[in-house]
């Protein structure tokens, strides 16, 4: 399979990638977010006892 | 050493930390190896064609969503029995990852109805209680964050998992009760699989993946509410005091 194929999959590209990229996206979002709630945590915690 | 040890949210804390990263690895490499299966090696749907690949994501996604909400009641039962501070907080850990994998169900089985059964949605019996699913979890997370009192809070959202778990078997069953344009099960716990092995060995690898991958995140979640819920006691002073020294 080429790479044109593998990324056309028959015709299908577009919901065979949306469904992954919608995958990726869920964990992209959900590894920033938890970071980001961690370090909210963490600062405010440090900040009290300041 | 007693595993109820790890009850208590102090020694708890510590474990989950260690256990993150571990099953984060797993999580990658796992999914990893269940792309590689099913994106290149395993064969072309000979009714579906390449569209039939959604389903390395989509029937791992909705699994997710059933047995973390049945997780989550478990964990609801453990707090309004034994009133246990964890559970409630591991409720409210899974909750997001819960909607995330219901929330990405529904979506990749919308782009995977539409080449398939030529629409994108129908009120049938199983994408509808998969919608209520997504609204139980969302529901949950918003009544958790409205209630001011923690207490009343964990009961209320105990409650409500628990009468929502009702909808995990009618999800489960639904094409089985009703007449659905979803499809029956492929795969059954009593009647084995009707798939090809190497496609089922790739859909089960990115099972785990994506079973690791909830852990994890479940995991490093509970940390933060740990943290945040048990601020007043002195172990939290030292580990935050402990983390302040490291930066220093």
């Amino acid at each position: 399979m080429s790479w044109a194929d593998f990324i056309a999959m028959g015709d299908r590209g577009f919901y065979l990638w949306g469904s992954f990229a919608a995958f990726f996206l869920m964990i992209v979002v959900e590894v920033i977010w938890l970071r980001i709630s961690a370090k909210r945590v963490r600062n405010e915690l440090i900040g009290r006892d300041r | 050493v007693s595993i109820f040890k790890y009850a208590s949210p102090a020694t708890f804390y510590p474990l989950a930390g260690k256990l993150v990263p571990w099953f984060a690895a797993l999580a990658v490499i796992l999914g990893a190896i269940g792309l590689y299966l099913g994106l290149i090696k395993a064969p072309v749907d000979f009714q579906q064609g390449q569209v039939y690949r959604v389903i390395f994501i989509h029937v791992p996604a909705a699994w997710m969503a059933m047995f973390i909400y049945l997780v989550m009641a478990g964990y609801a039962i453990m707090a309004l029995a034994f009133n246990t501070r964890l559970s409630a907080m591991m409720m409210e850990a899974l909750a997001p990852t819960g909607a995330a994998f219901t929330a990405l169900a529904l979506w990749t089985g919308a782009l995977w109805g539409k080449p398939t059964w030529g629409t994108y949605w129908v009120w049938d019996a199983r994408m509808t209680s998969t919608l209520i699913l997504l609204f139980l979890y969302v529901g949950y997370i918003a009544l958790n964050r409205a209630i001011e009192d923690k207490k009343r809070a964990d009961k209320a959202g105990a409650l409500l998992v628990l009468v929502g778990s009702i909808n995990v078997p009618i999800i489960y069953f639904s094409v089985k009760w009703w007449n659905t344009l979803h499809q029956g099960s492929t795969i059954s716990l009593t009647g084995g699989s009707k798939m090809a092995s190497d496609m089922l060995v790739a859909m089960l690898i990115m099972t785990f993946a994506c079973w690791a991958y909830a852990i994890a995140v479940a995991l490093a979640r509970v940390r933060s509410i740990i943290l945040e819920r048990e601020r007043s006691s002195a172990w939290v002073g030292n580990v935050v005091g402990a983390q302040v020294g490291v930066q220093a």
